[in-house]
């Protein structure tokens, strides 16, 4: 059963790794099947049309994963540096202005 | 279908199927040389068969699926999974994420192995199991990729290049006896990502019987400008990456 369960989870770490970015793609297909033909896109331009809001999703996706994971970094790195110096507080080392 | 479309079907296939292959034989390498080849090679044996199994029993169902419902379903999972590999390959070559290492993951798994008691003389469970697995998750994904790019109909081309890239792949590890760490694999992945992305694309066009500007010309062009605009997105997450810790 255990075996099973990690296959599809395996599966599904194929397709989907960061959630937002599925649903941001997922929300692109569903705009260019039901969205685009309502709106009155000619045919033609339907489909680069898709293909740039798929660019614009990877981008900010891309953008917005920069900064959260050189955050993360940064205060894990504020972490490790408290531990060794327990003196130092990621306050004390940038103290408000006066 | 053009000489281009079979083509980059045929690229695509190869040097996706390439990477796949490079990770699956550091694994075995590390599996054969700490525990020993013929338990390994069993495993990575049983997995090939697994798979060609896996393959005779859902390939004859594809055919079944009429072909614009095919192509978008097809579509939809290859675009999920090239943009997966994309974002990943964009985020890499910023510098946000660590590059990855086969000499590193082979170092690993080598001492994992080691660690896993004495292996037995006539059937090592563990190697068995470590190769098995390792051919299984990597020759799914190059499946799943071969199909996929394959669905439209250049099936041939794109298994064609699955096979090359596992020739390739076997014959280098039986002469080198060591990882592949030279292989360029994260520009590869940022290639593979992007390839697979326009396919995915593409065939969600095809089957919501959108036509393309260029028909064919189409795929062509869509590659050229998702390496522009992942060359634009490395430069932002890289800018990103040195302003946010400041934030």
């Amino acid at each position: 059963m255990s075996a099973i369960r990690v296959a599809l989870a395996e599966l599904w770490g194929l397709f989907v790794e960061d959630a937002t970015l599925t649903v941001g793609t997922l929300i692109c297909i569903a705009f260019a099947a039901f969205a685009l033909p309502r709106l009155g896109a000619s045919a033609r331009m339907r489909g680069p049309i898709f293909f740039l809001t798929v660019v614009l999703v990877l981008v900010e996706n891309v953008y917005r994963g920069a900064g959260q994971r050189s955050r993360a970094t940064a205060s894990a790195a504020r972490a490790i540096d408290t531990t060794r110096n327990p003196r130092r507080t990621p306050a004390t080392d940038n103290p408000p202005p006066p | 279908m053009t000489w281009l479309h079979v083509s980059t079907a045929f690229i695509a296939a190869f040097l996706a199927s390439l990477v796949e292959f490079v990770e699956a034989l550091t694994i075995v390498l590390a599996v054969g040389t700490t525990r020993g080849w013929r338990s390994s090679l069993l495993g990575a044996g049983a997995s090939a068969i697994f798979l060609a199994l896996l393959v005779l029993i859902f390939g004859p169902a594809l055919g079944r699926i009429p072909i614009n419902t095919l192509q978008l379903i097809v579509g939809i999972l290859l675009l999920l999974f090239g943009i997966r590999w994309l974002r990943k390959a964009i985020l890499r070559a910023a510098g946000v994420i660590s590059i990855h290492d086969e000499a590193k993951i082979y170092e690993e798994e080598t001492a994992l192995m080691r660690s896993a008691g004495r292996p037995a003389r006539t059937f090592d469970a563990v190697a068995f199991i470590a190769c098995f697995k390792a051919v299984t998750l990597e020759g799914v994904e190059v499946s799943f990729t071969v199909i996929a790019i394959g669905a439209g109909g250049p099936l041939l081309a794109a298994s064609i290049g699955a096979l090359l890239a596992a020739l390739l792949v076997i014959l280098l590890g039986l002469a080198l006896h060591h990882p592949l760490s030279r292989v360029p694999e994260n520009t590869l992945k940022f290639i593979v990502g992007i390839m697979l992305t326009a396919f995915g694309i593409f065939w969600i066009g095809q089957g919501l019987r959108y036509p393309w500007p260029g028909e064919d010309l189409a795929l062509a062009g869509m590659i050229a400008l998702l390496v522009v605009f992942s060359g634009i997105a490395v430069g932002l997450a890289r800018a990103r990456a040195a302003v946010a810790p400041r934030t």
